[in-house]
């Protein structure tokens, strides 16, 4: 991108392939700045602790406390994300098939879409008290609107030719929803991939706000006690198990949506290993 | 034509029974404020005979919020502290993300330099740092703050690392050519190449930060509008909690207006 004066190139292409290489980079980044953590937060345990003390923290109440907790809030997160599943595909699809039901709906599910829905988590509360229910409304109203929001616009921007095939063809009415289904798969997707990160923000939200168990106790108990190790393992942990299902769920948009882009790697990867 | 012909004769798929009624701008509205009503009488009905700690009906709603902003004046001190974070928090992320966004995609060094941070940050449900900033820098307004700015700069700071790392290779090259300082490209080639990205990036980091305030509001002291909805919940004051849930909607709607207005102003030649 930028100019490489000409000095500069001529001082060996092999000191660029090392010191240029992303995973050199990315590697000697990490490696530097966790010295530095480590260095000054040896002597810092009550703020900023250190990556060794997080390690040996995390390990040693792995089995006993965070494993059963990363099991709590997968559970509570897995339920209300299946409800949120459940409610915002079916109600997504009839606002983008039905004119009456997308007007009557939308002004609120816009407002209610771009209002954080943290303002909800203490009525939660008062309806369903410190639970197990609680925990699961929090992940539902987090996750729905995403959900619910791009199933509409992606229903509305389906080809209107692949609706009038299937008419042409005879499809009986759900299989023309199937249509319109499988034309917003892009959508869907986003939304999925939004509805379950919203999902686990509002359960880590609603488990540090009434200690009902699962990650997000288990972060503001060690806080209280100033295990600030242990609360660094668990951070890195929840940013983890984040990435991962990010990670999941764009591996499934892409193969789902752009097949064609995995074929076409695959016939990259075989070229290549026949011209070598 | 033809579809359109077969379409409407053949009404099944996205043509309701009364599509001509709908089309019509009396019938929007006449199906919106149906639905209007038809949700508050319900509200109102449902709740009447309700334990107030449970729910309150929407007319006791608005006496709190008469109540509240011209009686006792309770909720102006909480607007003004929520809006004060919001849009304080909100500059200073986009006075530290944009300088960062742009040298990273400026420079595929840095960016390497700096990917793994930014990916696991960003990635990270940063409510989870709560109780971790709250031991470092109080209940108080530098933890809102800081949290604000945690919050919404990756969106800002990705956003416009893409914009720049993607601006089109022939106007740099052209720049460099007639040997444009580096300044000089970041500030008339990549600024105007990529600010659909950066715009749309703040766009996406108001609606973050807002959210940010209240979460950070309901977690800490009680301070301003999340404060007050805590603090009416502990109180199981419903009608009063609703006041500021209200508000907030209120703000969060406004400001999605109000951003994809200035985004149209400010780049009208945007990627929809």
């Amino acid at each position: 991108m930028t100019p490489v004066a000409p000095k500069q190139r001529a001082g060996g292409i092999r000191r660029r392939t090392v010191f240029g290489n992303k995973w050199f980079l990315r590697i000697a980044s990490l490696v530097v700045v966790f010295s530095v953590w480590e260095w000054f937060g040896r002597d810092l345990p009550y703020t900023i602790s250190d990556p060794i003390s997080i390690v040996i923290a995390g390990s040693q109440r792995f089995v006993a406390q965070i494993l059963p907790a990363i099991g709590q809030t997968l559970e509570g997160l897995g339920v209300g994300f299946g409800l949120a599943l459940l409610i915002g595909i079916p109600l997504g699809l009839l606002m983008s098939i039905s004119r009456v039901v997308e007007l009557a709906l939308s002004p609120y599910i816009s407002a209610i879409y771009a209002t954080p829905r943290v303002v909800l988590i203490p009525l939660l509360v008062i309806w369903l008290g410190a639970s197990f229910q609680m925990r699961v409304g929090t992940v539902l109203i987090s996750a729905v609107f995403p959900i619910l929001l791009n199933v509409y616009l992606g229903g509305k921007e389906v080809d209107r030719g692949l609706i009038d095939v299937g008419r042409a063809f005879a499809a009986s009415t759900p299989r023309i929803y199937l249509i319109v289904l499988r034309g917003s798969l892009p959508y869907v997707f986003t939304g999925v991939r939004l509805g379950l990160i919203r999902g686990l923000m509002g359960i880590i939200i609603a488990e540090i706000l009434t200690a009902s168990g699962g990650l997000g106790f288990e972060i503001s108990s060690y806080a209280k006690y100033f295990h600030i190790d242990a609360v660094f393992a668990v951070v890195i942990l929840v940013g983890a198990i984040s990435m991962a299902f990010t990670a999941v769920i764009t591996l499934m948009t892409q193969r789902t949506t752009t097949p064609w882009v995995y074929a076409e790697r695959r016939a990259n990867k075989q070229m290549k290993a026949v011209s070598r | 034509m033809t579809t359109t012909e077969r379409a409407g004769k053949q009404p099944s798929l996205a043509v309701a029974s009364g599509r001509k009624f709908v089309d019509t701008t009396k019938g929007r509205w006449t199906i919106r404020i149906v639905t209007l009503v038809v949700l508050l009488t319900v509200w109102q009905v449902g709740t009447q005979n309700l334990n107030r700690a449970v729910a309150a009906p929407p007319t006791e709603i608005l006496v709190a919020f008469w109540q509240q902003l011209f009686v006792t004046g309770s909720i102006w001190l909480p607007l003004v502290q929520s809006l004060g974070v919001l849009f304080g928090g909100l500059a200073i992320a986009l006075v530290i993300g944009i300088p960062i966004g742009v040298a990273m995609g400026r420079s595929k060094t840095l960016s390497y330099l700096l990917d793994p941070y930014v990916t696991f940050l960003y990635a990270l449900p940063h409510v989870a740092l709560v109780p971790l900033m709250i031991i470092l820098l109080g209940f108080d307004w530098p933890f809102r703050l800081t949290y604000v700015v945690f919050a919404s700069v990756w969106l800002v700071l990705i956003n416009t690392m893409v914009g720049v790392s993607t601006v089109d290779t022939a106007y740099t090259d052209v720049s460099i050519a007639y040997t444009a300082s580096e300044r000089q490209i970041i500030r008339h080639v990549i600024f105007p190449a990529a600010a659909p990205y950066i715009v749309a990036g703040g766009r996406q980091a108001f609606s973050v930060a807002v959210a940010a305030v209240v979460i950070s509001e309901i977690l800490s002291n009680l301070a301003g509008l999340g404060g007050q909805i805590q603090l009416f919940a502990v109180q199981y004051l419903t009608a009063n909690m609703f006041v500021s849930i209200v508000l907030i909607m209120l703000i969060a709607v406004a400001t999605q207006a109000t951003t994809a207005w200035l985004q149209r102003k400010l780049t009208p030649w945007q990627l929809s």
